[in-house]
């Protein structure tokens, strides 16, 4: 296989993100699985600087998990800041961890979570997207410090609770997020103050992702991620990629994604340089 | 050439909408009708140029069973069969499942080669074995598809079961892959398959029901649950108390009484919201006040009966025409990480899980008419292996003198007793011995087997509660013991833990400068990600290996799994006649030595039941060949293994008797003694008026 150029990776984050406490294992889970230096740059970036993540984020009951929001121009605003980055950033793939932008991939709520979704991999805007668990996957307990960073720097529910039913505030997110300073010279419409206006009972309690097989999963997400750069860049370079009838092929033509007229999938499964990216 | 199929039934099941049952218990009863219908048989197969071809073969015209069935439904039955006689081998997902429904309709299943869910368990026994867990690893255009089958059109019906198969099929092309470069993933598929295929055998015969028995098990448990719940009501008074409602048990343990609040495992929370009433806090609120424990021997007391209830009088009986009902089980070969089958309801939806029915209450199960169950388990198996594998060289001589072992490693906590007193205690029923909390052989065994497993002082004390914690103290001279705090509890605990592990040094905790077991599997698992047991199966651990919760999970490995290794190496032969050509340390002496099997044919007997160590066997006295059968069995069981090149042979038990666990069991060493007269002159088979072939004795 003829690697013709560095692969250029994507990663949307949740609202943890890839803090310097997690920088450490995160470069060691690339590094282990196919994503070392020499063949990805990587670029991280998070919604939760531009977005309040009680904007993007709903909890239906029963669901434990939160989900994306329904409300369409959340969504659309979601979209344009998807393809805005793109743009910006002109990745060969996107590896999102963030439930708020799942439903990108499935329009169903309540299948749009990450423990349904994860490992999927859709072709979104000419470019393949491969959804994975965000990084606190990798401990099986909750840290604290994830916990204050998901929830306006609580760590205790009843904290939290008691502190909504007390009080009634501006509720804009100011948690900064101190590994993503390029968010800023994104160009997109940020909500207007008013809208931003919320109530803190609003706010929802929300747990990290931890799953006691989290840390070899992630393993698994970035090595499939490896192998889908490795494609496209084969892709690119002239090599004969596999036959969609090939059984152990990537993506075929029949994706079965929820945003049918936003794909375009050649017949190898990959980006489609025909279409215009917005 | 491979073919991957899946079946689609259609449940029997409380419609989770309208909170309604389909179709009632009673009904179901009345009509003797299976509670799940097929409606869909899908195949996806491969050619050799790697083209493939998906079918789906619908048995109802849609998803209701009221639909009806197709006007072709004699050619769509023929194909399937047709299809299902090939040769070709056939892969599927969870592949049990399915072929029970193939066996119930008649359209049994040639060659079922291969198992994703298997393949998959035998690579990493602990992540989850969802075909679409599996098919996010493997397939690099992966996308959730399983949402498809909560459509009620059977066309995306038909879509969702084809793309099952398809994955399935692909999957097994993956991990075949998988397996070419890996022998230890190997080796756990094959042992896998094979437990799989007798777990179906089991699952389809099944025992039959003594209806009058589980009337009287049932009147039993009502006035049981009537009376324990009376009790509660009036302790707590409130008439309307329900033990189990959480929310009502979290109000009064919680709210009203101000008990600690644990979560499942029994750590501390502090939320009333994170509080649970389960088994294990509510053992811990018991060693929290003595009022707490009469409020919370109450709700257990009250909860068993209808538990059992549930367990035992509510399931589902698969009515066999005349020959009555019977119960069934059906076994997971790959559903606990150590090798052991788990036990649930049939595939076909009858019967239940047949591990976790009380002994007093399995008499409901029995032998065929004429016939005689045989139940043989292994003693204190675990303690065996683990004293082989760790290579302690007192617990090794100690298992092999052939003492009490319990008994014996009483005299390190309690240097009061004698072994020969303990013993004698023992045999005349003493509760200072034999009490289940309180007497020093069994505080002996929860210690030891703590202290195995490397518990802490706070899980030892939780798991062996804090009155056995406190009765050993009071023996060791703190006559004080019963005001302790728990902290004092958990560092005697410790100090229990400390005396064994000081008796048998190979036993000490992980330390570079000691020699110690646990060392040894901590790089174990840290070079090789997992313990491979003498039976060479290999468990991988998917957690960070430097973790000392991975530590104590390979250390339990060490024991269940050699137990559940023995056991299926016992299955193996009986059903399939293979004997292992090595274990993990050599060869097996006796590879070459004819293989001993169970049949119906062959001697009157098969298998039905496996509960942890122990097998459950339907025997025909009649049949000429019963009692070589029984021999060939009883050989079986004591076949020797090798560990680090010691000969290990572990103890059996064994019982006959008519019901399953019944009263008039027979506890015998040799299968001759069921025919050897008693005092008056008349054997157990007489007594139990089984007319059986004796060619034997002449």
């Amino acid at each position: 296989m003829q690697v013709q150029r560095r692969a250029k990776l994507l990663v949307l984050m949740d609202k943890v993100g890839i803090s310097d406490g997690y920088k450490g294992i995160w470069e060691n889970l690339c590094r282990k699985h196919g994503l070392p230096d020499s063949f990805v740059r990587i670029s991280l970036r998070s919604t939760y600087r531009t977005f309040q993540s009680n904007r993007i984020l709903e909890w239906h009951l029963p669901s434990k998990l939160p989900g994306f929001s329904t409300n369409s121009n959340t969504q659309d605003a979601l979209r344009r800041w998807v393809q805005e980055v793109i743009i910006q950033h002109e990745p060969d793939a996107i590896l999102c961890m963030d439930p708020a932008l799942l439903f990108l991939y499935n329009d169903n709520w309540n299948q749009a979570k990450l423990d349904t979704l994860r490992g999927g991999v859709y072709i979104l805007f000419g470019i393949p997207h491969v959804v994975c668990f965000p990084i606190t996957a990798y401990h099986s307990k909750a840290k604290p410090k994830d916990l204050a960073k998901l929830n306006d720097g609580f760590i205790e529910k009843g904290d939290f609770t008691e502190f909504q039913q007390e009080s009634t505030i501006d509720g804009d997110d100011d948690s900064e997020d101190e590994d993503d300073d390029e968010d800023k010279a994104a160009t997109f419409d940020r909500d207007s103050d008013d809208d931003r206006h919320v109530t803190r009972h609003m706010m929802q309690w929300h747990d990290p992702i931890v799953v006691p097989y989290g840390r070899i999963v992630l393993g698994f997400d970035l090595e499939k991620t490896s192998r889908i750069l490795t494609r496209v860049l084969n892709h690119e370079a002239g090599t004969k990629a596999r036959n969609t009838n090939d059984l152990l092929g990537a993506a075929s033509s029949e994706n079965r994604t929820s945003d049918s007229q936003e794909v375009s999938v050649d017949r190898d499964g990959y980006r489609d340089e025909s279409v215009p990216e917005e | 050439m491979l073919i991957a199929t899946d079946i689609e039934t259609n449940p029997y099941q409380k419609s989770k909408k309208t909170k309604r049952w389909l179709m009632t218990p009673e009904e179901f009863d009345r009509e003797q009708r299976k509670p799940f219908a097929m409606n869909l048989v899908c195949y996806s197969g491969v050619s050799e140029d790697g083209v493939m071809d998906s079918f789906a073969l619908p048995f109802q015209n849609g998803k209701a069973i009221a639909s009806g069935a197709p006007n072709h439904i004699e050619d769509i039955y023929e194909t399937a069969r047709q299809l299902n006689d090939l040769a070709i081998p056939f892969t599927l997902q969870n592949g049990v499942y399915d072929c029970s429904w193939f066996l119930y309709y008649g359209l049994p299943l040639r060659n079922y080669a291969y198992d994703t869910m298997t393949l998959w368990w035998s690579k990493y026994p602990d992540l989850p074995r969802r075909l679409d867990f599996i098919s996010s690893v493997l397939l690099d255009d992966y996308q959730y598809w399983k949402g498809g089958r909560k459509s009620e059109s059977m066309d995306e019906h038909c879509h969702y079961g084809m793309d099952d198969t398809e994955s399935t099929l692909r999957n097994t092309v993956k991990l075949l892959q998988m397996a070419t470069d890996d022998e230890k993933m190997r080796v756990n598929f094959f042992h896998a398959h094979l437990r799989s295929l007798a777990g179906l055998h089991m699952s389809a015969l099944g025992l039959a029901v003594e209806e009058s028995v589980m009337d009287q098990i049932k009147e039993t448990l009502d006035v049981e649950a009537k009376k324990t719940l009376e009790k509660l009501r009036y302790l707590v008074a409130d008439p309307d108390f329900n033990p189990n409602s959480a929310p009502q048990k979290k109000h009064l343990l919680h709210s009203i009484l101000g008990a600690p609040m644990r979560n499942a495992k029994g750590r501390s929370v502090k939320r009333l919201s994170d509080a649970s009433t389960g088994a294990v806090p509510l053992r811990a609120i018991k060693s929290d006040h003595p009022l707490f424990r009469r409020v919370a021997d109450g709700i257990l007391e009250a909860i068993t009966p209808s538990k059992q209830i549930s367990n035992v009088v509510g399931i589902a009986r698969f009515k066999a025409g005349s020959s009555g009902s019977r119960f069934l089980t059906s076994y997971d070969a790959v559903g606990t990480t150590t090798s052991r089958f788990s036990s649930r309801a049939s595939a076909l939806g009858f019967g239940g899980n047949a591990q976790n029915i009380r002994k007093n209450y399995r008499r409901f199960a029995k032998a065929d008419t004429g016939h005689f169950l045989l139940e043989i388990d292994f003693s204190a198996s675990d303690d065996v292996f683990v004293a082989f594998e760790s290579r302690e060289p007192g617990k090794i001589e100690l298992v092999r003198s052939g003492r009490d072992t319990h008994a014996v490693n009483a005299l390190i906590f309690f240097s009061d007793w004698t072994y020969e007193r303990i013993v004698d205690g023992k045999h005349a029923k003493d509760p200072a011995v034999v009490h289940p909390i309180t007497g020093v052989r069994q505080i002996t065994k929860k210690v030891v087997h703590g202290t195995h497993y490397l518990m802490a002082g706070l899980t030892l004390l939780s798991s062996a509660g804090r009155e056995a914690i406190v009765a050993a103290a009071i023996q060791n001279g703190f006559d004080d013991a019963g005001t302790w705090s728990q902290d004092r509890l958990v560092r005697f605990c410790d100090f229990l833990s400390h005396k064994f592990r000081m008796h048998y040094p190979r036993f000490q905790l992980e330390h570079d400068s000691v020699d110690s077991w646990y060392r040894e599997l901590r790089r174990e698992v840290v070079s090789t990600g997992g313990f491979m047991t003498p039976f060479r199966y290999f468990q991988r651990f998917s957690s960070d290996p430097h973790d000392d919760a991975t530590l104590r999970a390979v250390a339990a490995t060490a024991g269940q799994a050699g137990t559940a290794g023995r056991i299926n190496m016992v299955m193996d032969e009986l059903v399939h006649g293979y004997i292992p050509r090595s274990f993990r340390d050599g060869p097996n002496p006796e590879a070459d030595d004819k293989p001993r099997l169970v049949g119906n044919d062959i001697n009157g007997i098969s298998i039905r039941l496996q509960t942890h160590d122990s097998i459950s066997f339907d025997v025909n006295p009649m049949h000429p060949n019963w009692l070589q059968g029984l021999e060939d069995i009883f050989y079986v069981f004591r076949r020797p293994v090798y560990i680090y090149g010691e000969e290990v042979r572990v103890g059996i038990e064994a019982d006959a008797s008519i019901y399953w666990a019944g009263k008039e069991t027979a506890t015998i060493n040799n299968p001759i003694e069921l025919l050897k007269p008693d005092d008056d002159g008349i054997n157990w088979m007489q007594k139990m008026s089984l007319e059986y072939d004796d060619r034997r004795i002449a």
